[in-house]
């Protein structure tokens, strides 16, 4: 049996109360084994698929009924239960277990990885249009020249798309970089020229 | 099918076979349970199966309160079409 079909059946278990759990389960294998002889592998793993959706579907809110109790308030000894029982199967299969922790760790790492990124360079603006985070133009006045800072009028996009005069070249501290509300008039500048 | 050999896998390769239809296991299974409570029905467990990856079947047994009330069903069912047939050959 495939691996894909091996895990979906495991999963089932899960759901399904201990009553029908083997039958169920051994008679989708059964039914399984047999269409992939007459229809092949995709179409028996496509059924499968379909079966496991109807399966949750009619014994999922039955499982999540058990632990409400009868004034539909979670009961804590049917959380405790259902936690216990979980724990025993996943260390009766400890290979099944080892591919489910690894898989959701990639899926969760890779997610987080890809929204990360996508956040960072493509759905936060930068504070300046048209200009490198820390390259820009600004309409201030340097106040500051020991510390190298200058006092920057916080309409400065505007001011920079409107009567720019200055490049400052410097780097701007990340957290100052992103979120427009976040940024602080006040930057170390380590270079000054005329544009 | 005997059904004193009734088991998940042979009730739905019999409905499909019959009705030309798709039955989920999930959905026979409800109601296999559902006969089972209101008496109909009593559901066992075989012996394990390697081709069922160890796993038992859950043979389900008709009692005589389920056959009374499969004969009923049938009447009723029977009265009903009654009406129809007459219109129904001719088409």
């Amino acid at each position: 049996m495939s691996l894909y079909a091996r895990l979906l059946l495991r999963s089932m278990r899960f759901v399904l109360p201990e009553s029908v759990r083997d039958g169920l389960v051994g008679d989708l294998e059964e039914l399984h084994q047999e269409r992939k002889v007459g229809f092949g592998r995709v179409a028996a793993g496509l059924w499968l698929t379909s079966q496991a959706r109807v399966v949750v579907a009619c014994y999922g809110p039955r499982l999540a009924r058990s632990f409400v109790d009868r004034n539909g308030r979670w009961s804590v000894s049917g959380l405790v239960g259902l936690v216990r029982a979980s724990a025993r199967q996943l260390m009766r299969a400890p290979g099944y277990t080892s591919v489910v922790v690894l898989m959701m760790a990639l899926g969760v790492g890779v997610n987080v990885t890809a929204f990360s990124l996508l956040d960072g360079v493509v759905l936060t603006p930068m504070p300046y249009s048209g200009v490198g985070a820390d390259r820009f133009r600004f309409g201030g006045q340097p106040r500051d020249p020991n510390l190298g800072g200058l006092d920057v009028d916080p309409e400065l996009p505007r001011l920079a798309r409107t009567r720019g005069l200055l490049r400052v070249d410097g780097n701007l501290p990340r957290s100052k970089r992103f979120g427009r509300h976040r940024w602080r008039p006040r930057i170390r500048v380590q270079r000054l020229r005329l544009v | 099918m005997r059904l004193h050999e009734a088991y998940g896998a042979s009730l739905i390769r019999e409905i499909e076979g019959t009705t030309g239809r798709r039955v989920q296991a999930g959905s026979l299974y409800i109601t296999l349970e559902r006969l089972e409570r209101k008496g109909f029905l009593t559901l066992r467990s075989g012996e394990s199966e390697p081709g069922r990856g160890g796993r038992p079947k859950r043979f389900a047994d008709v009692t005589e309160e389920g056959v009374r009330a499969l004969s009923v069903h049938r009447r009723a069912l029977l009265r009903i079409w009654d009406g129809l047939e007459a219109r129904l050959e001719n088409t």
